[in-house]
This record gives structure tokens, sequence and C-alpha cells, in this order.
């Protein structure tokens, strides 16, 4: 019986209505179209620019960083909340961990206590809104700025202390070592570092998210959260763990950042959190939480860079980035209501 | 003959593999209550939904006052003359009466700047024509459910309406409230208005209706004269069948598997009661006894100040919900939408949510087997849908019901706090639910039952205790309990 609707579903008349049931049941279909559309468009129009291994190589470095702010937003908003601080997660990290370096710190000592302390700092406004009931839009744009404000201070004392105490090798903030910047600099098969953790954070995160008791219960929580408790989740100890792992994701991504850059700066990472939600968000994740994929929102996040990418080889004013930014995550919104206020009969 | 006020003829409206009505003629004249009732999903909801225009027919027509009318969408159903008052609340319970009454309309004066004084004011003559004793400058968050339930029908009624539509409008509130809702029909009644009633509680029926008409399956069944037919007529015409609770003597050797002892929480003190293998307990009590407090307190959900609970002898501390379902306890919300149910996920998701962490190998779910035990007791319980894939949102309030009852029969929970399990479900329905209880108790299952309806505890507990502002004031057996001896004891009257 099932599958005699499945196959009519297929191979029956193509009608607008069907299409959208399809669409609205596998939300990451918009995203990949796109991204197929992108691709043979820019294919066919800049033919020698787009279709080269390097062109190929830069648009998946510049979405294999992102990508861990990305998965990470995913869970937080199927978990029901937003984190609005990821961005600036980011930028702190990438400054403190290039500072504890220029101080001296061993580079993996770096990387640990930078990524600890962003943990820390997750868990603590995950304290703050599972446990005493702030709403995470407020208390993840607080705890966004006081990062911003502290990656500003760190990078200020570090700076000073580079020009004070002048490293024989020449280091300092704008320079770090080679070991460090290998981490995301280095070259296998013409794609850089990054592009493989990404994938390889991408491939597990898919999984865990699909197919994992744990993961599985963000769902439940992010649907109905009273519903959640009774049926034996532990709702709160489960949302604070999603303000640790989207910290844990950002603060890493802040260092594969400042390592592929080469020097620490306060503009990386800022604005960040736009660009996660907006993937997400076209992706099919929803913000009323427990609706959404991961493929979708990576699919989501690949498409936002395929527009960086598009916007690039047209040679499109800087300017306009913002603006067309802006637009796509408006659609997306419009979009996620749309699909929202749809009501499956039947 | 009276001509009707409203009438509608030919009504069909099909969804995508769902004919929920199937040509519908029906009427409702000034000055009289006509009901409505059949089991959830025989379509009398979505016939409200087409009168109050929030859906459009497929084919029919509609008269109002011998003049045929189309509704585009609520707005253009109201202005028109129907009001309509859902079982779910509407109210923004942040705002005061005044600007619930007349939300998205206040008076306003040429700049669109409210004008407050007219608003208070009419409200105020509004509430006072209704004999609501209300301040129009109440928080409608302060408000009893019964209030609250009193504001949203003087906002339809701000509507100044010819017809007024009530979905189940006592399906949330006490006895005692009731009685002045009643009062209030009556008056409008009075007064000339023509109110469609829908009710599942059959005594309301007789109380209220002139007429009554019986919806099945998408079909007009018939429509009587209230005086002409009786309790049975009703019954057999929803559901094809006679329906009667019997009750059923057991005895019930000694062997008590749960035992609280003297449990203070926040609302409530001092609690002690025993439950036996296989038994059914009832909880009676009016609304705000306390007995959802302290069944979420054994369950884990609400902390616990003082007192003792023994699990099969050895002592225990409910920390949370994960601990006590893990030691045999399930508990069964009163509000399935807001407590019970994923309404946008799948039958399937809802019916596995408390068991998916103990199925699987290690860290990851098994799909599959959740899949086909959902199946299972989908098939077990009749829930009626083609999939477990379905969403719950679109199923009635009896088989969503059906299919939380189903998350814990996976569980199979060895003790099962149900707490007011029929609320809101069609008579087939909780006959059904009935079964399951009976079934579970087989299999050595003890059972809570919290329950405002007297009828329903009495019929299926084996003892009752009776709870009053926090603490229990009687216990009866099942066999000498009378509704006037429960009232007694949950009105605090304790034995002489």
């Amino acid at each position: 019986m099932e599958q005699t609707i499945k196959k009519n579903k297929t191979k029956g008349t193509f009608s607008p209505g069907k299409v959208i049931d399809l669409v609205a049941q596998k939300r990451w279909l918009i995203p990949l179209t796109l991204i197929v559309v992108y691709v043979i468009a820019f294919a066919v129009l800049y033919p020698s620019v787009f279709l080269t291994k390097y062109n190929l190589a830069s648009l998946l470095l510049e979405f294999s960083i992102p990508a861990f702010v990305i998965i990470g937003m995913a869970i937080q908003l199927i978990n029901g909340e937003i984190d609005l601080s990821v961005g600036y997660v980011v930028m702190f990290s990438n400054v403190c961990v290039a500072c504890l370096i220029v101080l001296g710190v061993p580079v993996w000592g770096a990387i640990a206590i930078t990524v600890l302390f962003c943990a820390l700092i997750g868990w603590l406004v995950g304290v703050l809104v599972a446990g005493v009931g702030v709403n995470s839009f407020i208390a993840t744009l607080g705890s966004g700025m006081a990062f911003y404000g502290l990656g500003l201070m760190v990078f200020d004392y570090g700076y000073k202390y580079g020009t004070n105490n002048p490293n024989p090798n020449g280091l300092d903030l704008l320079h770090l070592p080679d070991s460090f910047k290998n981490i995301a600099q280095l070259q296998i098969g013409g794609f850089q570092l990054p592009v493989y953790y990404a994938l390889a954070v991408i491939a597990v995160f898919v999984v865990l998210m699909s197919k994992s008791k744990y993961f599985k219960q963000y769902y439940y929580i992010g649907m109905n959260k009273e519903a959640a408790e009774l049926s034996g989740i532990r709702v709160k100890r489960t949302k604070i763990a999603a303000f640790v792992i989207s910290a844990t994701l950002s603060s890493l991504a802040g260092v594969l950042l400042v390592a592929r850059m080469g020097s620490g700066a306060t503009t990386l990472g800022v604005g960040m959190e736009l660009k996660a939600i907006t993937a997400v968000v076209i992706g099919g994740v929803s913000f009323k939480g427990g609706r959404g994929t991961m493929i979708g929102a990576v699919f989501g996040g690949l498409f936002v860079y395929c527009v960086n990418n598009a916007l690039r080889i047209t040679n499109a004013p800087s300017n306009l980035y913002k603006v067309i930014e802006g637009l796509i995550l408006l659609c997306a919104v419009i979009l996620d209501a749309q699909f929202s206020k749809r009501k499956i009969v039947g | 003959m009276e001509k009707p006020i409203l009438k509608v003829t030919g009504i069909v409206k099909n969804f995508p593999g769902v004919k929920a009505l199937k040509g519908v003629d029906f009427d409702v004249r000034a000055g009289e209550v006509h009901a409505l009732c059949g089991e959830n999903g025989a379509g009398k909801s979505t016939l409200m939904h087409i009168l109050s225009g929030v859906y459009q027919p497929d084919e029919g027509e509609i008269y109002l006052e011998g003049k045929k009318v189309q509704f585009h969408n609520q707005k253009e159903a109201n202005e028109q003359g129907i009001a309509i008052v859902y079982q779910e609340r509407s109210l923004v319970e942040g705002l005061n009466v005044a600007e619930n009454v007349f939300a998205a309309r206040q008076p306003s004066n040429k700049f669109s700047w409210i004008h407050w004084k007219q608003l208070y004011r009419e409200t105020e003559e509004i509430l006072k024509s209704l004999d609501i004793q209300v301040n129009p400058r109440t928080m409608v968050s302060s408000l009893s459910p019964a209030l609250q339930q009193m504001v949203e029908i003087a906002k339809a009624l701000s509507l100044k309406p010819k017809v007024l539509i009530l979905d189940e409008p006592t399906a949330a509130i006490t006895e005692k409230e009731v009685v002045a809702l009643f009062r209030l029909i009556e008056k409008l009644k009075r007064e000339g208005m023509a109110i469609i009633y829908i009710s599942h509680r059959l005594v309301e029926i007789f109380q209220l209706a002139e007429r009554v008409t019986v919806f099945k399956d998408g079909s007009l069944v018939e429509t009587a004269n209230v005086y002409d037919v009786d309790n049975n007529w009703l019954v057999n015409r929803m559901v094809g069948r006679d329906l009667e609770l019997k009750r059923v003597e057991r005895e019930i050797p000694k062997d008590v598997v749960l035992s609280v002892k003297g449990l203070c929480g926040g609302s409530f003190q001092d609690v002690s009661f025993e439950l036996n293998r296989g038994e059914i307990i009832g909880f009676a009590g009016l609304a705000g006894a306390g007995r959802t407090e302290v069944m979420r307190a054994i369950f884990g959900a609400d902390p616990i100040l003082e007192g003792e609970i023994y699990l099969n002898g050895s002592k225990m501390h409910p920390q949370n919900t994960k601990d006590s379902i893990e030691r045999g306890i399930g508990y069964l919300p009163e509000d399935r939408k807001a407590q019970g149910l994923f309404l946008e996920m799948s039958i399937s998701d809802n019916i596995s949510s408390a068991h998916m962490n103990q199925t699987g190998r290690g860290i990851f779910l098994d799909d599959k087997r959740l899949l086909t035990e959902s199946e299972k007791y989908k098939e077990q319980l009749r829930v009626a849908t083609p999939s477990v894939r379905q969403k719950v949102v679109n199923l009635s309030g009896g088989n969503q019901q059906k299919v939380v009852f189903a998350r814990w029969l996976m569980v199979n929970p060895r003790i099962m706090i149900v707490d007011e399990p029929t609320r809101g479900v069609d008579v087939g329905a909780k006959a059904e639910i009935y079964q399951i209880l009976r079934e579970m108790t087989k299999k050595g299952t003890s059972i809570i039952l919290v329950s405002s309806d007297l009828p329903e505890v009495m019929s299926i507990s084996d003892r009752i205790y009776v709870m009053h502002e926090g603490e229990i004031t009687g216990e009866l057996s099942g066999a000498e309990a009378t509704e006037e001896a429960i009232m007694r004891l949950a009105s605090g009257i304790r034995d002489e």
C-alpha cells in the first residue's frame, strides 16, 4: 500500500503541489538545488575561472572553517535555542590562541587553553539558559559582547607584549610560527587541511544527529521541552551540552582561522553568526526548534559560500556581499515561515 | 416552526486522502442551543471551521438569515455575525481582560491611538451584561481557567454575533464553574442567540440543548429533539453500539509495590497511600487539590520536601524523570498537547520517545526496531492512521491520547500514573482507554488514576483516595464509593 503511494509520487504526473509537499518534507533539497543551479550557471558563464581546481579548492576552504560554526548553530536551533555568540567566540579564540603563542605557550597548550576556556563559558551560558531560564537570544548576545571585548583586550595586550619583548625569531601577533600555521596551511592533494577537518566533522555530526540516541534528544527537547522531560530526557543537562558543543566548535573554528591567516586579527569571525543562521535556516532547520537535519544545514552552508564565490568571480563590490547575505537570510526566514504554516492534513 | 438563522446545505470538504465532510445539511435557530456530538474526527470541527471561515467548503452553501453567504476568512465570518470560542484558549496571557476582549480592534482616535477609557468602559459593559465578575484591568494570566473561558466568550460576544459556536467549553473547568457557564448560556439563549454547542459530555446536552445532531465519519447521522431521545440513543448513534461503564469487582491481594509516607511538596502535605500489585487506585478531588503535583513528585518531575517513598519495599528518592522511568514508573500527563506530545513529529517518534534510549546498539538508535514496535502498538491500540510516519498533529484527540499510551506500553512500567487520561476524548476512545488500563493490570502493572470524572473514577478504581487542598481527606473502597461520598471528601468535609 505504502509502496504504491511512493511510486505514484515519483512516477505520477508532475504537479506543483506534489513538489512543494516533497520539498516541505525534505527541505535540504532547496540548498542542494540552488548549489546545482549555481554550479551549472557559472560553469557555463565563467568556464575559465569557475572550472579550475584553484577555484574549487578556495571555495571549499572558505566553507570549511565556518562549517564548524554552522554545525553548532544547527544543533542549537534544533535544541530550540539560538546562539548569537558564535562569531565572537571565533574572534576571541583566534586572538587568544595567537596571544598565548606569542607569550611563549606551546602551540598545543595554547589551543587547549583557548578551546577549554570557550567551552567553559559555553557551559556557563548554558546554565544561564537551561537552569536559570534566561532567554538564549539575550544570554548569547551578552556573552558574545563579552567575548568581543575580551578579545579586543587580549589583542591589545598581546600586541604591546610583542613590541616590548621582541621575539628573536621575529614572531608577534601578526607573525605566528610555522608549526602553528601548518595546522591549517598544509595541503594534501591540492586542498588545505581545514577542508579535510571539515569533512570529518561534518561526517561525524551528520551521523550523530540522525542516528545517535543522544542527539535525537535535541529533536524532542526542541519540539516540546515539557514532554521531553516527562519522557525521561534530562532536558537541562542536554540543553547545556548544546551550548558547550556550539562554543567548542566555534572556538576550534577560530583557532583554524588564525592558523590559516597566519596572524591574529580582531575582525576574524565577526558576523559569522548571521552567516551560520542563514545557512542552517535555508537548509531547513527551523527557528521553532526540533525540525531540520544536519545534512540540510551543511548544504545550506555550502550554498552561502557558493554565493560568496559567485560574488568574487563576478568581481562584485565587497559591500554588496553584506546586502546579498542579508537578503538571503530574509528569504530563508520567509521560506521557513511559509513551510511552517503548511499543515499536511490526511 | 421558526425559521433557522443559519443554514448549510450539502457541505462537502475534502482533505488530501480524507473526506472530512460528505454532504452535510444543518441549521440552527435563534434562541436555541443546538448540540453537536460525535467521536473525534467525525467532522464536527471541520464543519465549525467552515462556519467560522477558517476553511472553505468544496461544495455546498451557507445561508445566514436566508441570504447566501461566503466566508473567505474568519474575519468575514465574524463581521457577518458568526463567532466561535475554540476549545484551545486564544487569549494573550500577558495582557489584561479588556485588551484581550478587544484584541486587534480596540476603539481608537483618528491617529490610531487607543482610546483607553472607552476600551475599559465598553469591556465593563460587556462583562456586566454577562454577569461576569472580572475587572477589565485584571491580567488574564491571573484568572482561573473558568474565568478565562468566560473572557473568551465575552470576546466572542463583543463581536455582537447572531450565532455563537462553543467548542467543548467545559473540557478544562471544574463542576462548580460549569454551573456559572450554563447560567450564562441560558441567559444568551433567552436573549435570542443561536448557539452551537459541541461537547463530549452527554449530560450537558440534556441540560442545555433543544436539539442535538450526531456526526459520524464525516456524515450527519441524525438530528433530533433532545426531549425525544436519551443517553443510550446518543451513544448508539455515535459509536454504533451500546457502551456502558460497568464496575468489575476484583479481589486484589495485598502485595504493596508502592508505599508513600508523609510526602510533602510545594502544594501538598502529608500524603500517604499504598498501591498493590495489579491494582488501580483512583485519585479524586477538585481541580487544584494537588493530585497532579503529588504524582509529578513521585515521578521525579517536581522536588519533594519531606516524606518517604518505598518502591517494592526499598526506599527511593526520585531525582529526575529518567531515574523514575528506569525504576519502572510511568506518567501520562494531564495536558496531552502541552506535556505529552511532540505534535509535529511522527507517531513513531512520539511512541518511542521514552524508550529510544533503551534500544539500539551502543550510542546509536535502532530506527527499524522502533518503527516496527511502534507499528505493533499502533495496531494493538487501534490508532486510526495509515502509517506511523504520519505526524501526530494530524490525529484526532482520542488517537493522540492512544499514542501517549502506546509510549508507555512500550516502556512497560510496573507502576503507571495516568492523569486525566480521557479528558477531551470521545466516548468510543474512552472505552478503549479503559480497556487498555485493564489489560495493563492483567500483566501486573499497578495503576494510579487521577481523574475529575467521577463516574470514571468510581467504575475503574479498586480503591479511591480523595484529596482536598493538598491533603488526602479520605480513602474509599471502590464498592462503597458514591458520588456524594467523594464530593463530601473533595470539599474537605471529613468523616464525623
